[in-house]
């Protein structure tokens, strides 16, 4: 009779066991930050290359990212923004910068390629992700993330085109979802709060 | 030395076009942007057509402007300045777009350039260079 209940206890711990840590498991993959539902439908896996190999959405789980697309023949939105976000970085903690993926992505697929991209992006820091792609691939994920990008030639100048963007911060949680985007994040605030909350 | 520098104020005030604060972006690869106020003193509009140096191969103005969240770069033929204003080629506006930079002048650049005008003035300037 004691060892029935003793076996019963035990097996009702081991029970309690796995549902409690099955839910701390599954909370832990939940976003953090509130979302507005609006970025739900956007976002998604995809492939780039990176100068060490391929990159895909789920070598960058398990931490935050920043991505920013732009391309290395910009004049200076690229440059200013890769900057401020190094800047916003440092004002939450230096240590922050180890704590998240800090993501560039060319969507200029004609003339950079991952060594050029990559070069760009040492400019700025070591740790950014530096990544360029082939047209098919750049084409996949600006539709997924909806970056637009447009080739326009420039008829009289040496540059021969250049390439209208979209010049937008994209957020994503460690399990690779969108929590927001951000046009600016030096004055406003929320990027830096919603960052702070996806740390936690 | 008073005098003398009465004479200079005098002489830099009459001149048909100034050029203050010029500046270059450090470049990463390259090219860059050469920013400035350019001033005209004149009574008459004036254009700047062209620009010469010795940092880059090509020297272009062009313009940067954000259109409902979205960059857009063009290059212009001139740019115009209106009698006795002036102009700010800055960051995400007006620039001079510096193209095909030596590798081995990215980090050494002397910042010299001459400034054409339409009215066939020319001011020669040397910018420093700067993190953006």
């Amino acid at each position: 009779m004691k060892n029935q209940f003793g076996r019963l206890a035990l097996t009702l711990l081991l029970f309690l066991a796995v549902f409690l840590g099955s839910r701390y498991y599954y909370q832990s993959l939940e976003p953090k930050v509130e979302t507005s539902g609006l970025y739900d439908h956007l976002g998604g896996d995809f492939t780039l290359t990176h100068i060490s190999g391929d990159k895909s959405l789920k070598d960058l789980k398990g931490k935050p990212s920043v991505l920013y697309f732009g391309f290395t023949s910009c004049p200076d939105i690229c440059p200013l923004s890769l900057n401020k976000l190094n800047k916003v970085i440092d004002k939450i903690g230096p240590k922050t910068h180890g704590l998240i993926n800090k993501v560039f992505i060319s969507v200029d697929y004609k003339r950079d390629d991952p060594k050029k991209v990559d070069e760009y992006g040492r400019y700025f820091s070591d740790d950014f992700i530096s990544l360029a792609g082939s047209e098919e691939q750049i084409k996949d994920i600006t539709k997924k993330y909806a970056v637009h990008f447009e080739f326009v030639p420039l008829k009289d100048s040496a540059l021969g085109y250049t390439v209208d963007h979209t010049s937008r911060f994209y957020l994503l949680g460690a399990d690779g979802k969108i929590v927001n985007t951000y046009s600016d994040i030096i004055n406003d605030p929320k990027f830096t709060n919603d960052l702070k909350e996806l740390l936690k | 030395m008073k005098f003398a520098a009465l004479i200079t104020l005098l002489t830099l005030s009459s001149f048909a076009q100034e050029v203050k604060n010029p500046w270059i972006k450090k470049p990463i690869i390259g090219m860059t942007g050469a920013y400035m106020v350019i001033q005209n003193n004149t009574n008459k509009e004036v254009s700047l057509i062209r620009v010469e140096g010795e940092d880059a191969k090509h020297y272009e103005i062009h313009t940067h402007t954000k259109v409902d969240g979205v960059m857009k770069m063009r290059q212009i033929k001139e740019l115009v300045i209106n009698p006795k204003k002036s102009v700010e080629l800055k960051p995400m506006s007006y620039h001079i777009m510096m193209l095909e930079i030596p590798k081995k002048k990215i980090k050494n650049l002397s910042g010299k350039m001459k400034l054409i005008f339409s009215n066939g003035k020319t001011i020669e300037i040397t910018a420093p260079v700067k993190e953006l």
